[in-house]
């Protein structure tokens, strides 16, 4: 008895495990569906945005002559002794020097941004776009940022998932439960990276005494707008400070808690924008308020939805 | 599904242990991610160790999350002739300030010379000027500064420049010698 007892709650530990991470349930897999077509449109807006943020300043940097050309990064990565360090940063950007084709690169880039919400027959324009993306993320040492691997790692979920249209059609099969793998997988990942950054948040005396606000806006220098005079009141910016740091360990359990996660979903996107504004690290946290899609609540696609889809 | 779900477990608790490993690793956690260096740096599915977004304080880094009182901006000058006074300086053409993405890649340049400098790694602080300095045949001298803001202290805003040295020209050949700069005494803490 005691046997066959330990298989049932083995099966139903295994049940509750593929349900989750591989359901194929209609309604599961029609969520799934729709939150995924967003965050590919929106994804795709921001890799736009990436490669042309490259265009006037590519060849400055990359080409024979550029400050981080192949040839003086191999230098300088010897004589540092850090080849070991960023050696798997594979890219076949390293063999490209010409202002040219390294512009022709980002063209293509752009090009599959702009196709990849538009072609709904193959998975292969956004397996290159992610491959585009990685490719120029791991030739970038020493200038690259956070938007990177966000876009990295939310274009290669993508990949995952295949392309439905039109979403009210229920997909089926591997694509049923490849469908929702995706979207857990950028569920749990945008979760760790929610509260990873509070956790960063806490170790910094500043986002407890209330002016970490302060120190995101204060190097003016090379933000999008000064807020420091609008945020010089203590009441101000300690309470923003505060909501800053709550938000970003409460997101986690708002978002995945069910009769919550509207509330976590509106939070999570006013955070993202928010710091987006604050910190002028616009591509990375556009980028999470874009994953944050994948919680797109029921009602809110069931609302889109029902009125584009035939 | 069991392989793919044992690929699942193994794929985010890399991710977690990297991300985990942002503010400081232990040991373990650098081994791990060391381990699946491969993994991590082939796919770029870890923020970049020691970049400019980890604004360091006391060693402390914060990848994830901008806000410490430790996060400047860099400039870059360069000034001509003799020995230059404070009024020569000029700031180096093609650094553009601003949020922009293109500006932001400048200053992640500069803080990585900047950290070079200011641990008297001066070969390969050198090593990442030099292609810059090619193109500005003007450039007798070069610096790297940082500029005070709201939250900066006094002391913070008198360190020296992390980052001066003076251009050598020989024919096509160029090289930079680092300048001493004087570092603060106790004296000049209030």
């Amino acid at each position: 008895m005691k046997s066959s007892k330990n298989t049932l709650e083995t099966a139903a530990s295994d049940s509750t495990w593929n349900s989750f991470w591989f359901g194929h349930w209609e309604s599961e897999t029609l969520l799934a569906t729709a939150s995924l077509a967003m965050v590919r449109i929106g994804l795709a807006v921001v890799a736009f945005w990436y490669f042309a943020s490259h265009w006037s300043d590519v060849a400055f940097w990359f080409a024979g002559d550029g400050i981080v050309s192949a040839q003086a990064l191999g230098v300088f990565l010897t004589d540092a002794d850090l080849g070991d360090a960023v050696g798997w940063r594979l890219s076949p950007l390293y063999w490209v020097d010409s202002p040219m084709l390294l512009r022709a690169f980002l063209l293509v880039g752009m090009l599959l941004a702009v196709a990849m919400p538009l072609v709904r027959s193959t998975r292969a324009v956004t397996t290159m776009l992610w491959l585009s993306v990685v490719w120029l993320a791991n030739r970038s040492i020493m200038i690259g940022g956070l938007e990177e691997v966000t876009l990295a790692w939310g274009l290669g979920y993508l990949v995952i998932a295949p392309v439905r249209t039109p979403i009210s059609d229920p997909p089926s099969g591997t694509a049923a439960w490849t469908t929702t793998l995706a979207r857990r997988l950028i569920q749990v990942h945008l979760s760790i990276v929610f509260l990873v950054t509070g956790l960063a948040m806490l170790s910094s005396l500043a986002w407890w005494d209330g002016t970490g606000v302060m120190a995101v806006v204060s190097p003016v220098e090379s933000r999008y707008f000064d807020f420091t005079e609008t945020l010089r009141s203590p009441r101000v910016h300690e309470w923003l400070t505060h909501g800053i740091v709550l938000g970003a360990i409460a997101l986690p359990p708002l978002l995945w808690i069910q009769s919550t996660r509207t509330v976590g979903f509106c939070f999570a996107v006013i955070w993202c924008i928010g710091l987006a504004i604050l910190s002028s690290q616009g591509m990375h946290f556009l980028a999470l308020a874009v994953l944050s899609l994948s919680f797109l609540p029921e009602k809110f696609a069931a609302r889109l939805f029902s009125r584009t889809d035939p | 599904m069991r392989v793919v779900s044992t690929v699942v477990m193994i794929h985010l608790a890399v991710i977690a242990i990297a991300y985990l490993a942002v503010v400081r690793s232990s040991g373990v956690q650098g081994r791990l991610v060391d381990g699946f260096a491969p993994y991590l740096a082939t796919f770029h599915l870890a923020p970049e160790g020691n970049a400019a977004d980890a604004v360091t304080a006391d060693g402390v880094a914060f990848y994830l999350a901008r806000g410490d009182g430790a996060e400047r901006v860099y400039r870059l000058q360069v000034a001509s002739g003799a020995k230059p006074d404070e009024l020569q300086w000029r700031q180096a053409a093609w650094v553009i300030d601003g949020g922009s993405e293109r500006a932001r890649r400048y200053q992640r340049f500069l803080a990585a010379v900047a950290d070079l400098g200011a641990n008297d790694q001066n070969a390969l602080a050198g090593r990442l000027m030099l292609p810059a300095l090619e193109r500005d045949p003007k450039a007798d001298w070069v610096r790297i500064i940082r500029l005070p803001n709201l939250m900066t202290n006094v002391v913070q805003d008198a360190e020296p420049a992390p980052y001066t040295a003076a251009v050598l020209r020989d024919g096509a050949g160029i090289r930079l010698a680092r300048v001493a700069q004087p570092r603060l005494t106790s004296a000049a803490t209030p």
